[in-house]
């Protein structure tokens, strides 16, 4: 299982770095897919099937499938390749921070003394997931509900064409 | 630790390990042998739909037809186009046979025969497994119409992802409310539900939602848009030959047989045989007869799948959107609040 | 539970609920209206019934105060008090001028999406408001920021709308992401999903050992992810283009209700929550504690210092307004560190922050409604167009002459008491040892510079010669909203202290139930 964990993580990784570092935008969109696939994997591994399911469903079966659509459908698919530089020329300060960052948290992740695993791993049958859904976090869980409705008009909203014909006289 | 890894990989009990592989070798051998048959059931029913003989030269019936099929595929030159993004375009065949493969990994084909559960998995999240994983389908689809590089595949691979895109939602919509009755994601949990009266009586509206999205997202006809042949050429698989096309055309019958077999364990009882009490007959029998009432079942709606292939027309691309959009997902939508409602006055009174 | 247990609860819920059914509301209506009415009937139509929902909640709001009943509900995930009412009243007072400067709004072609969008972002900050959790803290601050970012970019002929929308949404997005990766180290380290849960954990950890440095790697990350959100620098970038880009009604909720509810949130978790690990930045820094004090510190410096020199040197009046709302955030942020070198906040500190938050949403709601009364007839936005507008168009002119004051922190505008009280918490804090001297004689220094820079503003609207004397005309509901606005600015300053003492009595600090 350990080796497995491992072998994924590495997946997941090298996954995340093509997914932006890629020129073409399709590969990268790819790499992305590949990337949330393999978080998903990490989440069977850790016993989080309901999580990892849905994962596997939201990201990879739908949010990815959308995005390779709208680049597929919004970008002349002969000339995809020509994204030029796939890194801006701050570049340098960005790789510095983030690396900054990496050692924090690597630091921080290294003195954290890692209880051990209960064994059997706890688990958190579906049923109740969605009772705690609609008991303790029912206002979250509504509000979830609210925020993408928000979303989706805001995207729509944003997204929309104009039409000539509804334009307004100034 | 995940079920399917416990099953699968991590289970320290050889004996585990072997039985598991013993079932995954059964199903995909016993799948296989399926597709190869239904391709040839496709083209014997449809000759007598249309009048005439079909195949039945090579062997008794045409019985050695899929075997002939299969070796002139494997023989064939492979041919690389040179216009293709040549590691996806050999990868997409490969993705595309994937996720029905997986599907069947949590259906239940039986109960138990000589102490085994027939079944490779049976996760607690089943049939969440089921439609993460038959979203995944589109991705052979798209990246094979993509990876070609070439006009017809490409408009075939975009319209199979809008078409599956929009059929998943009504399709898992539909379910919810099978759930909101048997109150489990489990698969064997929704068969042995059904023991007194199958799902389709109690859910008839889920049923002909999720048959309906079922054709589409099987991209049989009437829903056939993404191989439109009299439009695209061929659609998305225009650019492959070989046994490259042949992975292409045993997913789609692969996705046929497992979308019946689904159909059947959530409305039509699974391996549960009806009027009769098999118990009675001992426990091997029973398992035996309990696998075959569900063969019997999964027989009939790929007949079905067949000979509405043969029996409608196509639709067109704006119809097939207005319908699941419109029409599916509102009535999905109604199904789920109509079955919560009336589960909630029955607990009620 | 029961559905006759649920009902009791519905009165807490009420202005939650009425508001998004008004948004709901404004979807549907606008779905069936619009091949019966041209855009702007749809618009005076949608627009006004908003506001009528909008004094509803304004209704229930201030019953909720009055009644004076606390409710929290699911571990903290919501709150109800009287103290959170008021400052939901606040916001929602803000939004309505919002609103109302949108009723003639003349880019607007989706008009029920674009009221829809403002509710559901206020309902956001009513969640944001009531929130005692990690989890609906994150959920509630997407609710609140995510319409802004459409509504930002709304403006669909304009680039720069495009572009301010843009940034904003990619920021948004980075210190969302900020966020929730601190929030999840929190809630990993300690397991505890609740503000007061988490205030227990750590005060339990003093004995055995300290929280951990993850725990406060994870509490810094969080500082960065709500500094994006009050814009204080350095994560200030986004503001002066999203400011600039987005149309004048969006940018007042911008400015206003939303930061208001940053603040308090901001607020709730440092000098709520993690108040156990503040350390402290009393004398020199060879004497300050390890924290999210020095962190907290360091973001006001670069806020007042950024945000005041670069005010200085704008010449767009709504760049101006986002430096002048970053200046602001480091203003406010003195008064989080206002605490005695044993970590014991000073006991105006929380009712501090709370009024100026209120004062400063108010203000500048008016700030953007004149600017918006001013530039109906001006061709833009930038100083050059206000030339000599106090002659064109004196009725505005004169209420944003009151509200600059007012920021500016000239007595006896509320804005003077606001800034007063929030430096006089700092000194406070550590009253013997005059620990805080430095950061609050720098703060007064900076804020030297910024009665310059709102005077200059103010200058170019009433001395500098106009070019164009047509006058300009201003809506009644305008005026209305204008002298509402001005009305409670100049009310919060005229009592101050009674102001005070009611947000100290209902809120005490910030929080903590449930």
């Amino acid at each position: 299982m350990r080796t497995a964990f491992i072998l994924i993580t590495f997946w997941t990784l090298a996954s995340g770095l093509l997914a932006i570092s890629r020129r073409n935008m399709i590969h990268c969109a790819l790499a992305l897919i590949s990337f949330f696939a393999g978080i998903a994997a990490l989440l069977f591994t850790l016993s989080a099937d309901f999580l990892g399911a849905v994962q596997l469903l939201i990201y990879v079966g739908a949010i990815s499938v959308l995005i390779l659509f709208a680049l597929l459908v919004t970008h002349d698919a002969s000339r995809l390749g020509d994204r030029g530089a796939p890194f801006s020329r701050g570049k340098w300060s960005g790789w510095m921070l983030s690396a900054l960052v990496f050692v924090v948290l690597g630091f921080g992740l290294h003195r954290v003394a890692v209880p051990p695993p209960p064994d059997p791993a706890p688990a958190l049958p579906v049923a109740e997931i969605g009772r705690l859904l609609v008991t303790r976090h029912a206002v979250p869980f509504l509000a979830m509900a609210l925020l993408l409705t928000a979303a989706l008009v805001g995207s729509a909203l944003v997204a929309i064409e104009e039409s000539s014909e509804h334009a307004r006289k100034e | 630790m995940s079920p399917v890894f416990s099953n699968l990989l991590a289970q320290p009990g050889v004996a585990l390990a072997a039985e598991a592989a013993v079932k995954i070798a059964v199903v995909i051998v016993v799948l296989m042998g399926m597709v190869a048959y239904t391709v040839l059931a496709e083209r014997r029913i449809c000759a007598l739909i249309q009048d005439r003989l079909g195949p039945n030269r090579v062997g008794a019936f045409g019985l050695l037809q899929p075997i002939a099929d299969s070796f002139k595929l494997l023989l064939k030159e492979n041919v690389l186009p040179g216009h293709v993004n040549r590691f996806w375009y050999v990868l997409a065949p490969t993705i595309a046979m994937a996720p029905p493969l997986l599907t069947l990994a949590v259906i239940p084909f039986g109960n138990t025969l000589a102490g085994f559960n027939l079944v490779i998995a049976d996760l607690d999240v089943g049939v969440l497994w089921i439609f993460s994983i038959a979203s995944l389908g589109v991705y052979g689809i798209v990246l094979a119409g993509w990876a070609s590089n070439s006009k017809y595949p490409f408009l075939g691979g975009m319209r199979s992802a809008a078409q599956l895109i929009s059929y998943e939602v009504p399709m898992g919509l539909s379910v919810v409310s099978v759930f909101l009755l048997v109150g489990s994601l489990k698969l064997s949990n929704v068969v042995a539900y059904q023991a007194g009266t199958w799902l389709i009586f109690k859910a008839p509206l889920a049923f002909l939602i999720f048959l309906v999205s079922a054709f589409a997202e099987t991209n049989r006809l009437p829903f056939d848009l993404p191989e439109a042949e009299q439009e695209l050429v061929g659609g998305y698989n225009t650019e492959y030959g070989q046994m490259k096309f042949a992975l292409f055309f045993l997913a789609e019958y692969a996705n046929m047989i497992v979308a019946s077999a689904l159909i059947v364990t959530l409305f039509f009882g699974g391996w549960q045989v009806p009027f009769v009490r098999v118990e009675a007959f001992g426990p091997i029998l029973a398992g035996a007869l309990g696998v075959a009432a569900f063969f019997v079942k999964l027989l009939a709606f790929i007949v079905f799948f067949i000979w509405v292939r043969w029996t409608l027309p196509r639709f067109r691309y704006d119809q097939l959107m207005r319908l699941g959009w419109r029409v599916l997902l509102p009535l999905a939508l109604l199904n789920i609040v109509a079955t919560a409602l009336a589960l909630a006055l029955k607990l009620r009174a | 539970m029961n559905l006759s247990d649920l009902l009791p609860l519905l009165r807490f819920l009420a202005p939650e609920i009425l508001l998004s059914a008004l948004a709901l509301g404004a979807l549907l209506g606008e779905a069936a209206l619009s091949r019966l009415l041209g855009v702007e009937k749809r618009q005076n139509l949608l627009g006004w019934l908003a506001l009528l929902g909008l004094g509803a909640c304004l209704v229930i709001l201030g019953d909720q105060a009055a009644r004076g009943e606390t409710l929290a509900l699911g571990r903290g995930a919501f709150v109800a008090s009287p103290f959170n009412a008021l400052l939901k009243t606040a916001a929602t007072l803000a939004v309505m001028a919002s609103v109302t400067m949108g009723l003639r709004a003349p880019f607007v072609r989706h008009v029920g999406e674009n009221y829809a969008l403002v509710l559901f972002s206020l309902l956001g900050m009513f969640f944001l408001l009531s929130a005692e959790s990690l989890l609906m803290i994150f959920v509630a601050l997407e609710l609140t920021s995510l319409p802004l970012y459409a509504l930002a970019a709304s403006q669909k002929g304009a680039r720069r709308s495009i572009e301010g929308g843009l940034k904003y949404l990619l920021f948004g997005g980075l210190s969302a992401a900020f966020l929730l990766f601190g929030i999840s180290y929190v809630y990993g380290m300690s397991g505890q999903g609740s503000l007061a849960g988490l205030r227990d954990w750590l005060v339990a950890q003093r004995t055995a050992g300290g929280p951990g440095f993850l725990f406060l790697t994870g509490v810094c990350l969080m500082i960065v992810g709500l500094g994006f959100k009050i814009a204080a620098a350095p994560f200030h970038l986004w503001a002066p283009d999203a400011y600039e880009g987005a149309p004048l009604p969006a940018a007042a909720i911008l400015a206003s209700a939303s930061k208001l509810a940053g603040i308090v949130v901001a607020a709730r978790l440092l000098l709520g929550a993690f108040l156990p690990v503040a350390g402290n930045v009393l004398g020199s820094p060879l004497s300050w504690h390890a924290g999210w004090s020095p962190a907290v510190a360091a973001l006001a410096v670069a806020s007042l210092t950024v945000g005041n020199l670069a005010a200085l040197a704008q010449r767009n009046a709504k760049r101006f307004m986002a430096y002048s709302s970053v200046a602001h955030a480091g203003n406010v942020l003195v008064a989080f560190l206002a605490l005695d070198a044993s970590g014991r906040p000073a006991a105006l500190a929380a009712p501090a922050i709370a009024y100026y938050a209120v004062i400063y949403a108010l203000t500048n709601a008016g700030v953007f409604a004149a600017i918006h009364a001013l530039a109906w007839g001006a061709r833009g936005d930038d100083f050059a167009d206000f030339r000599g507008a106090a002659r064109r168009a004196p009725f505005p002119a004169f209420f944003l002459l009151i509200f600059l004051l007012s920021l500016a922190g000239v007595p006896p505008m509320a804005g003077f008491f606001g800034k007063l009280f929030l430096f006089m918490a700092a000194l406070q804090a550590d009253a013997t040892h005059w620990g805080l001297a430095w950061l609050v004689a720098y703060a007064l220094a900076m804020n030297v510079v910024a009665l310059g820079y709102y005077l200059r503003f103010a200058r170019v609207l009433w001395v500098e010669p106009a070019e164009d004397l047509r006058p300009i005309s201003t809506p009644l509901e305008l005026r209305v909203a204008l002298v509402a606005l001005a009305l409670l600015v100049l009310g919060l300053g005229v009592f101050p202290s009674s102001c005070l003492a009611a947000f100290r009595t209902m809120g005490g600090v910030l929080l903590l139930r449930g």
